[in-house]
């Protein structure tokens, strides 16, 4: 990897990263606070539970990229979203925080991203390359809480195409 | 984004939605004939709907950005549907399909990968963006569909960490 194609897939994740945010944000804004603690099954995490990790871990991913350094910290994590209380409190932190961490991407120098790092001993590779990992991540849990909004009372928003609830509204 | 950048970054994305293939797989074959049926609100797709949605999007997408332009035939699309009689099927064309494609998505050289392709009029991306749309196309709605797996009496497979049906009962 080199230093000129880290900065160009930075580059194309921040811009994809600037079109996912908002659609995190209409999917987070979605939960009601009174049903916040619905989970489809026992085992589930909850509604709550699945928004503050997505708002607490793309913070910790995209930081961990631009430190190429991953360590988890779970005292760290749990502080980041500690003072959240209600879906409001996790929307405005996400709104504030997230596009400074795209931010952070685009200003991070190529060479930077292209040490290659540990993933807690289970994989390694240029720091870039687990921008995919990160934005998946969140595009997985997020796919999950959408699941749950209309057992919550809630409507689903578009996001790759119109919902029974919403049209298109394009990207 | 030159074509060399495009490039990279399309090996890249290529790398990222490959290591999804064996969890996309196991999602899909957690669905059964005997409740395929089940969605948690009426206005939802049902399982069966977005598991066949999921693996015949999935080859579509790369078709077209192959083809350099986005079509959609209804018709071809439920013919190609209706191959499928349960998730087993669905689960053996998309482990026969998506590596494949694939692969012709690697070999695409990078100067087709830079000019802008429609999407049906609703936006206009270089090629290249559309393999991160499919992508998360793919994650969101595998996503949901893991959402759904419990209350249908299936279990969950790990994805992104050990889920709390793999770890009561280790493959």
């Amino acid at each position: 990897m080199t230093a000129d194609h880290a900065k160009a897939i930075a580059d194309y994740f921040a811009a994809m990263f600037d079109r996912e945010g908002a659609n995190t944000v209409r999917v987070l804004r979605a939960v009601p606070d009174d049903r916040r603690d619905y989970k489809p099954d026992d085992k589930s995490r909850t509604a709550w539970e699945l928004a503050t990790h997505i708002a607490g871990s793309d913070l910790w991913f995209l930081d961990s990229v631009c430190d190429a350094s991953f360590v988890y910290d779970p005292d760290v994590e749990n502080k980041r979203t500690a003072g959240l209380n209600t879906i409001d409190d996790v929307v405005e932190f996400y709104k504030r925080e997230f596009p400074k961490r795209i931010q952070r991407l685009r200003a991070t120098p190529g060479e930077q991203l292209a040490k290659e790092v540990d993933f807690f001993g289970t994989s390694k590779g240029p720091s870039i390359e687990f921008l995919g990992l990160a934005n998946n991540h969140c595009i997985h849990h997020r796919g999950q809480l959408m699941a749950y909004l209309r057992a919550m009372g809630s409507r689903v928003p578009s996001i790759y195409g119109g919902s029974a609830d919403e049209p298109f509204q394009g990207t | 984004m030159t074509s060399e950048q495009a490039k990279a970054a399309a090996d890249m994305l290529a790398t990222v939605w490959e290591s999804e293939f064996p969890a996309t797989c196991q999602v899909i074959a957690a669905v059964k004939n005997g409740n395929r049926d089940y969605k948690p609100d009426p206005k939802s797709r049902t399982a069966w709907e977005i598991a066949t949605h999921l693996a015949m999007a999935d080859i579509w997408f790369i078709d077209s950005i192959l083809a350099g332009a986005f079509e959609w035939n209804e018709e071809a699309a439920k013919q190609a549907q209706s191959q499928f009689k349960s998730a087993d099927d669905v689960v053996t064309f998309y482990q026969k399909t998506f590596p494949e494609k694939l692969k012709q998505l690697r070999a695409l050289p990078g100067d087709k990968l830079t000019p802008p392709i429609s999407f049906f009029g609703m936006m206009s991306m270089p090629a290249v963006q559309y393999i991160g749309f499919a992508n998360n196309h793919s994650i969101h709605h595998r996503g949901q569909l893991a959402a759904y797996l419990r209350a249908m009496g299936s279990k969950v497979p790990n994805i992104y960490g050990p889920s709390a049906d793999a770890e009561a009962v280790p493959n």
